[in-house]
């Protein structure tokens, strides 16, 4: 037999098998497709045949109410509800993450005062640097400001005397607030200068002894040894 | 390997510096021992800048009269000097008799003064012998000034005058006017007289010697001439006369007003007001016979008050060519004169600071119905006001080193003569009681 025969032969029979197959089929189903009821009753019947089984649960542990993390040394707030908002409030309309320095860089002056603040000046440990202070310890602490107030009242110098100078004098503040302890560290050079300072020293030496003011706990550390203290006659 | 261990020292000694640096600078706390390295934490800036507390006690060990005259006179110079404040007795606390003519420094210290000075005051027969001594307390016990005068006891207030010009050239290297003299006009109620007195109102004397009204002195450069006006022949004519009183010479008798002579700086030229013309005018004529050198002004308004500045070459002068009576400044060599006074509508009597380098007037203005001094930097334009709120004050002048203006007050505290502090600070004081006026304040002799 020739391939083209054989080729032939096997065409044929899978044709008759498949019509063997599918003609009674079609016979059967073809009536029941023309008398098929409408789509509302197919959902009667399908709700009908659903099976609703109970989902099977995995084995739970027991719940439990977070406990809420206090950090040590921060004030904390009650939980409190937050208050509406307000209807008049506008609004703001800034993005958040606007970049406020960028925009504030065209604002500024080249003479604005206040880009000198908080500079330090090229005096080592300079007590008002700025108009808070830049030192960390004596920083706008209502003691010192009193301490320097006090330094410089009452405190002369004779105007026809040299003040080309800076004398450094030294006190030692004990934590009653008097001062048992007065010392010149660093002489200026100009005897009259050092000697006004050495007057100034006393006097508050003497006004700490009468009327005495003792030192804040916060600066009991710092000030119990000597303090030093530079008098320049020329104001700033 | 020896390199290595050079550059792990080199970074521990930087980093040890900078840790130093940065306690330093950030205001580290105070250290335990001051020497160790700053502990500077406060900076006290800006001293109020004072008169020069100095203690002026009377000699002991001396003649007891003259002694306090010696200490009376120094105490009264220094205190109106414009630079010192005399510290007052009852705050010594030196035990005197044992310090004699030394200190004990501490205890002056005590007392707030920076200097001292000791005297012995020595009189024999009509002889005085003075010495003095100067101490700076902040120097030591050691005086910084020493001077002895000896001479007759009449001349002790003039030695104590000398002494007191070396001690304010030692402090400030300028001479003092201890020891000048003031003119003035003297009002009666007839007449009206020139007289001359010691700076502090000692030793006043007639210069002027007639019945008639004299006014307006003027000294010479050299202080041993007044140049006043005077009516004694009727007309207001110019007299030159000596300072210590004496006939006096007229050198300027031109129809109608000769007045408000001022000597110009070289002495050769006087500059007043004419009004031979019929209108007030300032003039410039020779100082040895009048002739008239050059006009000045030439205005329908009446200048009058003419004053030299200190190196002769402006004039100050007063016009009312503008309204009120004002300040104008020009040219000694005439030319158009510049308005300086611009405050108030009244401001007349200028006369320069001899300060050098400095371009300050001082002159009469008017301020809610009463007249005070004021000086005015020509130069910032600031004024200073000399007097306030204690009677008239008018016609300053001021003393030979500017420091201190005289001048003429009547009413408040009392009228007279008075010096204050040209720069308005302190008291004034009163160195001549009565009604005067035309207050002109002598060279240094």
């Amino acid at each position: 037999m020739r391939e083209g025969q054989m080729h032939l032969l096997a065409g044929g029979g899978t044709f008759l098998l498949t019509a063997l197959i599918v003609a009674p089929t079609l016979a059967l189903g073809g009536g029941e497709l023309a008398a098929a009821p409408p789509p509302r009753d197919m959902v009667v019947i399908e709700a009908s045949l659903a099976y609703k089984a109970k989902p099977k649960s995995q084995p739970q542990k027991p719940m439990r109410v977070p406990v809420k993390e206090v950090v040590e040394g921060v004030a904390t707030k009650p939980d409190v509800t937050p208050p509406p908002p307000d209807p008049d409030k506008k609004p703001d309309d800034v993005a958040p993450d606007k970049d406020w320095a960028k925009e504030f860089e065209k604002y500024r002056r080249d003479d604005n005062p206040d880009d000198q603040i908080g500079t330090p000046d090229d005096q080592p440990g300079s007590f008002d640097g700025s108009e808070e202070g830049f030192d960390q310890l004596t920083k706008g602490d209502p003691y010192f400001q009193q301490l320097k107030k006090d330094l410089l009242s009452g405190w002369e110098y004779p105007a026809i005397l040299d003040d080309a100078g800076a004398t450094v004098g030294c006190l030692h503040l004990a934590p009653d607030g008097k001062i048992p302890e007065i010392k010149l560290h660093t002489k200026s050079g100009i005897a009259e200068l050092d000697d006004s300072v050495e007057r100034q020293l006393d006097r508050i030496q003497a006004l700490r002894a009468t009327s005495p003011q003792p030192v804040p706990p916060h600066l009991l550390g710092s000030v119990m040894e000597w303090l030093c203290v530079k008098f320049d006659p020329k104001g700033s | 390997m020896c390199q290595v261990r050079s550059q792990g020292l080199l970074i521990v000694v930087a980093s040890a510096l900078a840790t130093v640096l940065a306690l330093t600078a950030s205001g580290a706390p105070a250290t335990a021992d001051p020497g160790a390295g700053g502990g500077v934490i406060i900076d006290v800036t800006g001293a109020r800048r004072s008169l020069y507390p100095i203690a002026v006690p009377v000699a002991v060990d001396s003649d007891g009269a003259a002694a306090r005259e010696a200490a009376e006179v120094a105490s009264f110079d220094l205190g109106v000097a414009g630079v010192f404040k005399v510290v007052d007795p009852s705050a010594y606390l030196a035990d005197l008799s044992a310090e004699k003519l030394g200190v004990d420094v501490e205890k002056w210290k005590a007392t707030g003064a920076f200097g001292v000075i000791k005297s012995k005051v020595t009189v024999t027969g009509g002889d005085v012998n003075l010495e003095f001594r100067l101490y700076e307390v902040s120097k030591g016990a050691a005086a910084v000034l020493t001077r002895v005068y000896a001479g007759k006891r009449a001349e002790l207030r003039r030695f104590v005058h000398t002494w007191c010009n070396e001690v304010l050239r030692y402090y400030t290297g300028q001479s003092g006017f201890f020891g000048s003299k003031i003119a003035f006009v003297a009002k009666g109620r007839a007449r009206s007289t020139i007289q001359a007195m010691d700076f502090d109102g000692h030793g006043v004397y007639r210069v002027s010697n007639n019945s008639s009204t004299n006014l307006l002195p003027a000294w010479s450069r050299s202080g041993g001439q007044i140049a006043y006006t005077s009516y004694m022949r009727g007309n207001p004519d110019l007299y030159v006369g000596p300072a210590g009183g004496g006939r006096p010479k007229r050198i300027s008798q031109h129809r109608g007003m000769n007045t408000g002579a001022a000597f110009s700086p070289d002495g050769s030229k006087i500059a007043l007001t004419l009004s031979k013309d019929g209108n007030p005018e300032i003039y410039v004529i020779s100082a040895s016979d009048g002739k008239i050198l050059q006009r000045i002004t030439n205005d329908r308004g009446i200048d009058t008050s003419p004053a030299w500045s200190p190196d002769g070459s402006q004039l100050a002068f007063v016009s009312d060519r503008q309204g009120g009576p004002q300040i104008f400044v020009v040219s000694s060599s005439g030319g158009t004169p510049t308005r300086v006074s611009t405050n108030g509508s009244y401001n007349t009597t200028p006369t320069w600071s001899p300060k050098p380098g400095t371009r300050v007037l001082a002159y009469t203005t008017r301020d809610g119905g009463r007249y005070d001094i004021v000086t005015l930097d020509l130069a910032t334009k600031a004024m200073t006001r000399v007097t306030q709120g204690d009677g008239n004050n008018e016609e300053p002048s001021f003393s030979p080193d500017g420091r201190v203006v005289a001048f003429a007050k009547t009413g408040g505290s009392g009228s007279g003569v008075w010096l204050a502090n040209a720069d308005g600070t302190g008291t004034a004081t009163r160195v001549w009681s009565g009604a005067a006026s035309g207050v002109e304040w002598g060279p240094t002799p």
